[in-house]
């Protein structure tokens, strides 16, 4: 460990910068909050990136920097403790650049948004809070920065908080973290009471220095149960904060509707950064999940339904944001699938990869939305291409990365996580091969109705006066189709380069090595597979809606029909849960409210036990009297007891 | 002369005596109607009192004013200087919300600030007294000055009442517990604390007698911090007094009397099997005092009166924190300063809260819940401040309140004090309910019209109070640990003495 | 220096009687003043304590805490008789049974 305390500054910066628009925000001028929310994060880019180059100077050292010491309770402490090793690096590196990225590109989209000063605000909390997460060296810190993503993105998808619907669909993010955040505090309950550290260092050694893991515990809580038993209850328990904050089956249904923020909001919290913390997180505690088998295979499958599932529904939405919303849903299974498997370092590597292009793709559809005022059905868009040439071409180029055409960085990571899958389990490897194969058709489908064919919106004079993105839009735009392109050289495969990838050797420290067992000649024919499927998908889509509009077949098939009906609905999952759990709970509330609340609470409950304090209260109050002597008689009869009863 | 090298060592008492004489004698001129002068000049006393306090922890202990052979009655060591600037910092609160108060209420005297200045050298007299009648004088110092101030609004009916009931009960009190120090004196011989944990080791003569004057003292200590049944004064007394004498009395008062008892219980009741039939009494007095105090504050409908009782209760949970002391465990004398610290604090801050609330005319209407509707709209930061006070008195985090509890609780579960940290964790949850009654009076229930409300005289002194309460409450929530070590340090200075 | 003729233990005696006394009278006298001359009786009844205890133990501090306690009881005194004072002017009266307007 090497103490860097300029750590601190990375949150700090655009915590100060947060502060400093929140309370002066409404007076500045916008130039001068503009300066403010981009110096901040900037600053907070180029500590990263110092800190970096320190750690990678000092041979992979990994930094730390105590801020104070903070809660010490007997055996337990925990101090506010920031550290930086590789896993931080990557990921610092990502949330702080294409998080500066969009905040340039913001200054663009929000222009004309009398709250100017407010989103800046709320989004520099967000920078400070998820370094605060990736930073975090311990559980406790880590959840400050957990719970604190969570308050800023609830704060900016309601951030339009006039319109009923986005307040809710910010609710909705809020009450579904919270299940998820429940999750995460009983794991790190199982995790404090098995190892008695919350601390990763500190945990690592504990995890390593456990035996075999099928004995029996004899002492502490646990006693009774295996290690492997209890490590796989907390894993699960983790996972399920997982599934919360990475939108995940079955608490992925908040993510879609969180697209009613504004567009640079879901292209870094809800595509880039925020929804990745529970990747993170998995990486973050591999050695824990390491040891519970069991709970990999959950993940596994979860990960692995979830990237076709949601798949499945971006076929057939309409709304630009919400087939990129239910794409990012799937990739984040692709992510997990990984993680399920054992391969951190490709759930890692898909995880910077899609920052990069599906980042692109948010900003490149605000860059059209912006541009048709606001419009968001892609059945009333159409030949853009002409008209927004630098949005198209990186539009384009991020389509392809995700959709895995080489040699584009989707390929490789993508093709690196199938890969991992399919050597697991046949089945894990079809799941993430039709999901590939169905992103590849949604993500045609969405590219050919774009920017294909003529302008259908209602309006005829729209085309004459686009709004087009002026450079703040664009230049970020660029940059991260760049990226988007050359990412994969991150991780050039085995079979390239006949060395390891630069992610793997990066990122062996922290999360191990895991290498592909399959011979050479069998990994070029799998990469040649996940291309070929991939160019299916999108010759599927330019078969059926090459011209722009859907064909007769599409408009048969996948623009209606049962089948429309069934993905359209989103498989009716809101519903359900709308009619079960939602129900449940009603009907539960109901009768609470029927029989419980007046009969039990109210009557055995609130009635005695408030008639049991008031009662106690009131006679309590009766040596009250107000009159002096009484008090001192009391005084003398207490004195007599006690000291009667201490001398006898 | 050596005299006078030991009054290097008490610095703060020193200042703050020499700033009280000085306001007293300059009181004749009548400088000004206003008397902020007074206050001004006070406030700089103590600052310069808790400089000389702070300076003091480095300090090595030493033993002042000792005669030949006899103990020293007076010991400064980092422990005495830590609770000395930890009352010197709530007397400076309390100094701060007075001058709207004096305004409001009328009864502008001078000797006001004399006699806070006054009360706080007996407290620190308290603090640092080696024997058993240096900590009677300090009582008394402090005592005398409380009673004056708390009838220092002569016409007031509720004002003098109080004083006078505050005056024969702890006249009273001050019988009892005088009584038990010539007890313990003629069982052992000494008065001094180190020589009585000697003394006490010894199987000694007479140990009915040692033990109703260990019991005598005890409850004269109990009176002073208003532990029931010792405390049916302090509500009729906390109503009656000006409220930043009240916010002055719940912290301070009861801050020095709890101070004494650890510095008692650590040195004088130390590795003695004769003291240890007294520790039973104190957790009968615990319980009772967290049970009871709860239960009482919930029946209340004046928030003056509901907060005398909550600082009843609160005097419970540090007794906890005194038993696990006495059970040996030495991690709980550090968590009684740190709880004190945080109490006096958010106690100063709630009334505080209060003395910017109370009507022009005062009386016991401007004091209900009801009273209270709708101020945090009307007063934006001053809701949120009282939230945090609340918050911070019911012992929930990111505030100081909840780590005095944890550190208590702690450390009582390390002496094996179950059933203490239990009725302390039930009491917490009763408390919940009538600090959360409040915050809810603060803010859901809006009065259109309450009438002509406290005219928000934006008084400078009353506002930084305010805001150092607030910053106080939450800098030890946020920084509890390095508090918290201080206080280790301080006390074992005391076991070094 | 002759042995003492009175034994150390009736002094103790007489300090416990007059200590109750005052208690008692504190309990059951209704004029302040006379409640508050009970207490000083208290006091008085620990100072002989305080004397009677040096006596046995040989031992000069214990006079001098005597000194201490009655200075500081001379003090109690001016303040608790100006307090009485004040609460006659308010409501011309000094019978603690009417002095109950705050209770409960």
């Amino acid at each position: 460990m090497i103490k860097f305390s300029s750590l601190a500054y990375i949150p700090l910066l655009p915590l100060i910068g947060a502060f400093v628009l929140g309370l002066w925000g409404k007076k500045m001028e916008r130039s001068s909050a503009t300066i403010v929310a981009l110096s901040t994060v900037l600053g907070s880019f180029a500590i990263t990136v110092i800190a970096t180059y320190t750690m990678v100077k000092n041979n992979g050292t990994p930094l730390q920097a105590v801020l104070w010491e903070w809660i010490y309770v007997g055996r337990y402490r925990v101090d506010l403790a920031l550290g930086f090793d590789q896993l931080t690096a990557a990921l610092m590196l990502v949330v702080t650049g294409v998080g500066f990225l969009i905040h340039v590109y913001s200054t663009g989209y929000m222009e004309e948004d009398p709250s100017y000063w407010r989103f800046f605000c709320y989004l520099n909390l967000f920078v400070a809070a998820m370094s605060m997460l990736v930073l975090g060296q311990s559980l406790p810190v880590l959840f400050i920065g957990w719970e604190g993503v969570g308050l800023a993105s609830y704060l900016l998808i309601g951030f339009w908080y006039s319109d009923t619907e986005k307040a809710d669909a910010g609710r909705k993010a809020f009450i579904t973290n919270r299940i998820g955040d429940f999750g995460f505090l009983i794991g790190t309950f199982i995790v404090l009471g098995l190892f008695g550290t919350m601390d990763f260092t500190q945990l690592r050694q504990a995890v390593a220095a456990v035996g075999p893991t099928d004995a029996m515990l004899t002492t502490g809580i646990f006693a009774g149960f295996s290690v492997k038993a209890v490590v796989t209850a907390a894993c699960i328990a983790f996972f399920i904060g997982v599934t919360g904050k990475s939108a995940q089956i079955p608490l992925y249904v908040w993510l879609p509707d969180a697209m009613a923020g504004p567009t640079p909001v879901s292209a870094l919290i809800h595509a880039a950064t925020m929804v990745t913390a529970g990747v993170y997180l998995m990486c973050r505690l591999g050695f824990l999940f390491t040891i519970a088998p069991d709970a990999l295979v959950v993940v596994a499958v979860v990960g692995g339904l979830t990237a076709v599932f949601a798949a499945t529904i971006g076929v057939a939405q309409n709304d630009i944001k919400k087939v990129l919303a239910y794409s990012t849903v799937s990739q984040l299974g692709y992510m997990v699938l990984a993680v399920g498997v054992g391969a951190y370092t490709a759930a890692f590597f898909h995880l910077i990869t899609h920052a990069f292009f599906k980042a692109c793709l948010f900003l490149g559809s605000g860059a059209i939305i912006h541009a048709l005022h606001g419009e968001q059905d892609i059945r009333r868009m159409g030949g853009l291409r002409k008209h927004i040439p630098i949005t198209h071409a990186t539009f384009l180029v991020s389509t392809l990365a995700l959709a895995g055409i080489v040699p584009l960085s989707g390929f490789f990571s993508k093709d690196l996580v199938l890969a991992f899958a399919s050597e697991r389990s046949a089945s894990l490897g079809i799941l993430g091969s039709v999901g590939a194969f169905l992103t590849a058709f949604y993500m045609s489908r969405l590219y050919f109705m774009t920017f294909f064919g003529e302008l259908r919106h209602p309006d005829p004079h729209m085309k004459d006066h686009l709004h087009k993105p002026g450079l703040s839009m664009e230049i970020p735009l660029i940059i991260l189709a760049a990226l988007a392109v050359v990412g994969g050289a991150l991780n050039l495969p085995h079979v390239f380069t006949h060395t390891d990838g630069f992610l793997d050797r990066f990122l062996g420290p922290v999360l191990g090595t895991k290498v592909l067992s399959m011979t050479a000649t069998a990994e070029y024919f799998f990469m040649a597979k996940s291309v070929g499927i991939a160019v299916a998908g999108i010759v599927l889509g330019y078969v059926l809606y090459g011209r722009g509009v859907p064909t007769k077949a599409a408009e048969s098939f996948v623009e209606s029909g049962p089948v429309h009906g069934v993905l359209y609905n989103k498989w009716f999952v809101d519903e359900l849960y709308q009619n079960t759990i939602i129900r449940f709970t009603r009907f539960l509330g109901s009768l609470a409210a029927m029989v419980i609340d007046p009969w039990i609470i109210d009557g055995i409950l609130v009635k005695l036990s408030s008639g049991l304090v008031s009662g106690s209260g009131r006679l309590l109050r009766k040596p009250q009297t107000g009159n002096v002597q009484s008090y001192a008689a009391v005084f003398v009869l207490a004195v007599a007891i006690i000291t009667g009863w201490a001398v006898w | 002369m050596q005299y006078l090298n030991a009054l290097t060592a008490i610095l703060p008492v020193v200042v703050l005596l020499g700033t009280a004489v000085i306001l007293l004698m300059l009181e004749v001129f009548s400088l000004g109607k206003d008397r902020i002068w007074a206050a001004n000049f006070s406030l700089v006393g103590l600052a310069v009192a808790f400089y000389f306090a702070m300076k003091g922890l480095g300090a090595e202990p030493q033993a002042l004013f000792a005669g030949p052979g006899k103990s020293a009655p007076i010991i400064a060591d980092a422990f005495g200087n830590l609770a000395a600037a930890v009352m010197l910092a709530g007397a400076f609160v309390a100094v701060l919300l007075s001058p709207e108060y004096i305004k409001n209420a009328r009864c502008s005297s001078g000797e006001y600030y004399a006699l806070i200045l006054f009360s706080v050298v007996g407290m620190i007299v308290m603090a640092m007294a080696g024997d058993l009648i240096t900590f009677f004088l300090g009582l008394e110092v402090m005592s005398i000055g409380v009673y004056v101030l708390t009838g220092i609004r002569r016409n007031d009916l509720r004002a003098s009442e109080a004083a006078l009931k505050y005056l024969l009960m702890g006249a009273f009190a001050t019988g009892f517990l005088l009584m038990g120090i010539a007890f313990i004196y003629g069982a052992t011989g000494t008065v001094a604390l180190p020589e009585l944990a000697r003394q006490m080791v010894a199987p000694v003569g007479g140990a009915p007698i040692l033990v109703t004057g260990l019991v005598l003292l005890l409850v004269g200590v109990a009176f002073k911090v208003a532990a029931v049944p010792f405390h049916l004064w302090a509500p009729d007394v906390y109503e009656g007094a000006p409220t930043p004498i009240t916010g002055f009395m719940a912290v301070g008062v009861k801050a020095a009397a709890f101070v004494a008892l650890v510095r008692i219980v650590a040195v004088g009741f130390a590795n003695s099997e004769e003291s240890a039939v007294v520790i039973p009494f104190i957790s009968v007095i615990a319980y009772l005092t967290i049970i009871v105090g709860n239960l009482l504050a919930i029946v209340q409908r004046n928030v003056k009166r509901m907060l005398a009782y909550s600082s009843v209760s609160h005097a419970g949970y540090a007794l906890i924190g005194v038993v696990a002391l006495a059970r040996g465990e030495e991690s709980a004398g550090a968590a009684v300063l740190f709880y004190l610290t945080a109490y006096t604090f958010m106690t100063l801050g709630a009334f505080g809260v209060l003395v910017f609330l109370e009507r022009k005319e005062g009386g016991a209407e401007s004091e209900r819940f009801g009273a209270f509707a709708g101020m945090g709209y009307r007063h934006p930061a001053l809701g949120v401040a009282m939230s945090v006070f609340m918050v911070a008195l019911a012992g929930m985090p990111p505030t100081g309140g909840f780590f005095g509890k944890l550190y208590i609780f702690s450390s009582a579960i390390n002496a094996g004090e179950m059933g203490l940290v239990f009725a302390g964790i039930l009491g917490s949850i009763i408390s919940v309910y009538y600090y959360l009654r409040v915050i809810v009076s603060f803010y859901m229930v809006d009065v259109p019209d309450a009438g002509p409300l406290p005219t928000a005289t934006r008084s400078r002194h009353l506002t930084a109070g305010l805001i150092i309460a607030t910053a106080g409450v939450l800098t030890l929530g946020i920084f509890p640990n390095q508090w918290i070590e201080l206080g280790k340090l301080a006390f074992k200075s005391l076991q070094l003495g | 220096m002759a042995e003492p003729t009175v034994p150390i233990v009736w002094y103790l005696i007489l300090s416990v009687a007059l200590f109750s006394i005052g208690g008692l009278g504190v309990l059951v006298r209704r004029n302040a003043i006379v409640v508050f001359m009970c207490v000083e009786l208290m006091l008085n009844a620990a100072n002989l304590a305080f004397i009677s205890f040096a006596r046995l133990h040989g031992d000069m501090s214990g006079h001098i805490y005597v000194f201490l306690v009655m200075a500081v009881a001379a003090a109690e005194v001016s303040v608790g008789l100006a307090i009485i004072i004040a609460v006659f002017r308010t409501r011309s009266t000094i019978n603690v049974d009417e002095l109950t307007d705050m209770s409960g």
